[in-house]
């Protein structure tokens, strides 16, 4: 443990010196009632036991002033005590020893008993407020080690170097009632990080905090430098480095077991920052070996994706080329026809990755206009024309829909890839269906098919990068589709979710605002009338 | 054998597009120049005196938009340009600037020859013919009727004016600026929804699904085009 070394504390002490006195609870109470309160119990006991004058032996009632004497000095400290003790000797010799009422003693004897009571008092009041003394400071002690318990548990459960500090402010304010704030180094010097509502940080402060944090010293109030400075500050060192600042605001005069105390808080505050941030540090290279991974394995998808159309397409060309007189006219047809879907294939999957990369690149420009719907939804009809050749489509587009601020070309490609998938997805002579109502100030167009449905836990995977449905037979598509419809619609304020219908198939809905408010993230928006 | 066959100049940069068109419209009886950029495209047009260019939008050392104004300066040669998907701006530019239609790479040899034959069209006689008719619609210009299955459609003067310059270059697409240029005026080129709502109303009338037009078909971020 790194503790400041000029704080001019000792080594533990056994029990009472006359500092330690200083804090002992009696003190707290104020000293005038206890010397009220000597006076007030030796009169007492000496009223309490006049009636018994006479009958016993006077010697008797020394015995109940020691009680007196001692329960002074437990209650009272040594003054009262001493005083007690003082006051028992002369009432006792005025009162219970004859003759009465002087303190002039007839019998010798009797200044034996004066003096033993005196002394004994007297030793007894030492004695007594020793242990007092003991008993407080140990009670400090453990108070001092709860205290340090909770700092280290509640330390031990913050995640984040903001949360451990914030902590650690909390505490000490608990602990040592100033304000309090944490100074971290940043780009441009020393800055408080977190510090306690009541704490006000000033520009003549800094010079204090940056001693402590050059020199890992202690500072400031209480030190050996600049001692006049209004704030006491404490690095926080580990064995390795300084990591910060703990600074208290006017601190009180602190005592040693305070001081101990300190420290320790700051150590313990510097350990957990240590810790958080090589926490931090280790997910940080977690991440960073999760997204190379990521990228690998996306890299060697791609590559497939790209290379799988190519295959059928070098194939039958090749065929074509060198097999030529074998293949029969239909062979032939066959061959081209399949070299010429691949193709297209391949068209499809790089316009998406052109388009995903675009996306992710925050590049997307939407160019809000006012547009009709049906325009829409007629225009991503006509583009899967030929994909829809199998399917009967209704559509239930009113004429009473108002015009909707949207990217006309993005929306499109959106719908057309609704439409395209909902017709891949369901089997030929089935209908699908397009809504497009108004619902408050957002208008939500449907694309239904009555296809075999998405499994619930899909239901939100299926917008994921690179995901394809297990439809068991064929894999068809890019797996880009949905992910790029998402952020095209999100990039015009809306949602875009998945639902399976009642009666079978799924249900796309794309929720578009009808207001022009300002659309999300980077994307500009140009707005025409 | 005899019949002296259309002459098409194809600019390109990249010699396998060449190479391909070269071959198919060979094939189809057009006679064939080519060119690789943009200052010797404008030379070509000049010395070979084709009947259609097909441009790239995409060449080394000339903007494809900069070829076709220049070209348009002294020329209503048909231009067909060939843009790629994500050059909307560059393909709008062209279209504005006096090409007459496009096609976005890749594309087929079918709608290669479909436009070729609609932009050449004007070569070959009168391009405004006093009726027209395709599917259901009739359009008598003389006489300012038209008709849907044989009904009357009434239609208001600039819904009409609107129908008309589509058929006028039926088949041809058209940007929303030059419909707008052309059937409100110079200042009304920005006022986008005046098209979108007139285009919508001619649909309701005209179509049988207006959801799903069959004459009147938008082109994305480009215009419209009547269907032939």
């Amino acid at each position: 443990m790194a503790i400041g070394h000029d704080l001019g504390h000792n080594a533990a002490q056994p029990g009472g010196d006359s500092r330690e006195r200083a804090v002992t609870p009696g003190d707290k109470k104020g000293i005038a009632p206890g010397y009220l309160w000597s006076m007030t119990t030796v009169a007492l006991t000496t009223l309490l036991g006049l009636p018994l004058r006479g009958h016993i032996d006077p010697t008797n009632m020394v015995m109940f002033y020691l009680m007196v004497i001692v329960i002074t000095a437990l209650q009272w400290g040594r003054g009262p005590s001493m005083l007690a003790s003082l006051l028992s000797v002369v009432a006792f010799d005025v009162v219970f020893v004859p003759p009465y009422d002087t303190v002039v003693v007839h019998d010798a004897e009797y200044i034996l008993t004066f003096i033993g009571l005196l002394t004994v008092g007297f030793v007894v009041s030492s004695l007594t407020a020793r242990v007092r003394a003991h008993a407080a400071a140990a009670q400090e002690r453990e108070e001092q080690a709860i205290a340090a318990f909770e700092l280290s548990y509640d330390l031990a459960t913050a995640l984040t170097v903001d949360e451990i500090m914030a902590r650690a402010v909390h505490h000490t304010q608990r602990v040592f009632d100033v304000a309090v704030a944490v100074y971290w180094p940043g780009e441009h010097g020393l800055s408080v990080q977190q510090a306690t509502v009541d704490y006000r940080a000033r520009e003549s402060d800094l010079p204090v905090v940056e001693f402590a944090l050059r020199y890992r010293r202690p500072a400031g109030a209480g030190t050996e430098t600049l001692p006049n400075a209004a704030l006491a500050a404490l690095p926080l060192m580990t064995a390795a480095h300084v990591v910060g600042v703990l600074a208290l605001q006017r601190p009180s005069q602190l005592l040693p077991p305070q001081r101990r105390l300190l420290e320790s808080f700051a150590n313990q505050v510097a350990l957990a920052l240590e810790r958080a941030q090589l926490a931090e540090a280790k997910n940080e290279l977690r991440l960073v070996q999760e997204r190379e991974r990521f990228q690998s394995v996306l890299l060697n998808s791609i590559s497939h994706d790209l290379r799988t159309p190519l295959v059928a397409i070098t194939g039958a060309l090749s065929a074509l080329q060198e097999q030529e007189t074998l293949l029969q006219p239909s062979a032939r047809a066959a061959l081209v026809t399949t070299a010429h879907e691949q193709a297209a294939r391949l068209n499809q999957l790089v316009g998406n990755l052109l388009d995903m990369s675009r996306l992710e690149g925050g590049t997307v420009q939407v160019k809000r206009e006012l547009c009709d719907l049906q325009d829409l939804v007629g225009a991503a009809l006509e583009r899967n024309a030929p994909a829809l050749a199998h399917h009967r489509v209704e559509l239930h587009v009113p004429d009473s829909l108002p015009l909707v601020p949207l990217d006309f070309v993005l929306m499109v490609q959106v719908l057309a890839n609704l439409i395209d998938n909902a017709a891949k997805y369901s089997p030929p002579e089935t209908t699908i269906r397009i809504d497009a109502i108004q619902r408050g100030h957002m208008v939500e167009i449907t694309v239904a098919d009555e296809g075999v449905g998405i499994t619930p836990d899909e239901l939100e995977r299926i917008f994921a990068k690179f995901y394809r449905a297990e439809r068991g037979d064929r894999v068809v598509g890019t797996g880009l589709g949905l992910t790029i419809s998402k952020g095209l619609v999100e990039a015009h304020g809306g949602r875009i979710w998945a639902e399976n219908r009642a009666g079978g198939g799924s249900l796309l809905t794309v929720a578009l605002p009808l207001d022009n408010r300002p659309l999300p993230g980077r994307e500009e928006c140009d707005e025409r009338k | 054998m005899s019949e002296s066959s259309l002459r098409i100049l194809v600019v390109d940069d990249e010699r396998a597009i060449r190479r391909f068109l070269n071959v198919t419209l060979s094939a189809n009886h057009y006679q064939l120049f080519e060119a690789d950029n943009g200052k010797s495209a404008l030379e070509a047009v000049l010395v070979h005196r084709p009947d259609l260019v097909i441009l790239d939008l995409g060449l080394p050392d000339m903007d494809g938009v900069e070829v076709v104004r220049t070209l348009r300066a002294w020329s209503q040669i048909p231009i067909l340009i060939l843009s790629v998907r994500d050059q909307e701006s560059q393909k709008i530019a062209a279209l504005d600037a006096g090409a007459d239609d496009y096609l976005t790479k890749p594309f087929g040899v079918g709608e290669l020859m479909a436009r070729m034959r609609v932009a050449m069209r004007r070569l070959s006689g009168n391009t405004q013919d006093a009726l027209f008719a395709g599917g259901e619609l009739e359009v008598d210009f003389a006489r300012r009727l038209v008709r849907v299955a044989g009904a009357e459609v009434q239609l208001t003067p600039t819904e009409y004016d609107l129908l008309r310059l589509l058929i006028t270059h039926a088949g041809k697409v058209l940007t929303h600026h030059q419909l707008l240029h052309e059937v409100w005026g110079q200042s009304y080129t920005d006022e986008l929804h005046l098209l979108r709502v007139n285009i919508s109303n001619l649909r309701r009338k005209l179509e049988p699904e207006p959801t799903r037009p069959r004459y009147l078909i938008t082109e994305p971020g480009v215009g419209y085009r009547l269907r032939v």
